[in-house]
């Protein structure tokens, strides 16, 4: 093992433990979630999510179409106009900062902690 | 004396057309890993880390491009946006691991150049997608991103070794 080698699992050990942190950190943390929908890059719809929400909708963008399922306090997609079917294969999300993308169709579907307004959503 | 030479550019081409028909097929037939949907330990860097040092970084780019390019052609109808971001990873993680072996390949065994490639390969991947979907809680999975494509980095790093090892004397040498 050569002295880069060292560093870069030094590296990686360091990551791991940040991301464990981060995502007990998130688990544990309640608050108001709220479902955030992109678009083609823009927020489309805002949706506050609990355990009684219950809500199918289908979200639009130039590429496609997705269907989106709320039940019991998760999010899941059953219907995807795109070719690889990842976004449906995800499967459920619940937690706060988790999301689905469905990268063909420009979609994507976030679980966050507050509501967010349109001008500061676009940090890239 | 021009006949020896070109016998060894004919060798050579050979067994870089070997390689990038490997990786094209390893891409093929390599099953995604469960649970995380999309994800892939890549073993189609294992021809190009191969063709690095076998032959040197020009012909591991033009085996990483090719590479990339006809993998597209075999899989058919793909959507743009995901084999933009699919090349993306895959060229950029290729240039990443020749600038470090050629740079300082001292510092680097070839699994810790592997593994570097596993990570630009995902972080690449990483802001092409944030670029797309313009979506900031996307940051959220960079870190598990990060230590998944290093640790890929590392397996393929290490199937590269053993390969390279059993393959030295034939291809040096010749048959």
């Amino acid at each position: 093992m050569e002295k880069g080698d060292k560093l870069l699992a030094l590296i990686l050990v360091v990551i791991f433990i940040f991301a464990i942190g981060q995502y007990t950190f998130v688990s544990i943390s309640k608050v108001k979630r709220t479902i955030i929908i992109r678009s083609d890059g823009e927020i489309v719809e805002q949706i506050p999510l609990n355990e009684t929400t219950e809500v199918i909708t289908t979200i639009k963008s130039k590429e496609g179409a997705v269907t989106m399922q709320v039940k019991n306090g998760k999010v899941h997609i059953i219907e995807s106009t795109c070719h690889d079917k990842l976004c449906i294969k995800q499967g459920w999300i619940s937690k706060t900062g988790e999301s689905i993308v469905c990268l063909p169709n420009r979609i994507s579907i976030s679980i966050t902690g507050e509501e967010k307004n349109e001008i500061d959503s676009i940090t890239y | 004396m021009k006949s020896t030479r070109s016998r060894i550019k004919l060798r050579e081409l050979i067994y870089l057309s070997i390689l990038i028909a490997l990786g094209i097929v390893l891409n093929l037939i390599e099953p995604p890993i469960s649970p995380i949907p999309g994800a892939k330990l890549g073993l189609a860097n294992i021809v190009i880390l191969l063709a690095l040092l076998f032959f040197g970084k020009s012909e591991a780019i033009i085996v990483a491009l090719l590479r990339a390019i006809l993998s597209a052609f075999f899989k058919g109808m793909l959507h743009p946006i995901p084999l933009f971001t699919s090349m993306g990873g895959s060229i950029m993680a290729a240039i990443a691991m020749i600038l470090v072996y050629d740079l300082c390949r001292k510092h680097f065994s070839i699994v810790g150049i592997s593994i570097i490639g596993g990570i630009i390969n995902n972080l690449t991947q990483f802001f092409i997608v944030l670029y797309i979907t313009k979506n900031s809680a996307l940051w959220y999975y960079l870190p598990i991103l990060l230590f998944l494509g290093g640790i890929s980095g590392w397996v393929i790093g290490l199937i590269t070794k053993i390969l390279y090892n059993k393959m030295k004397t034939v291809v040096k040498n010749g048959s």
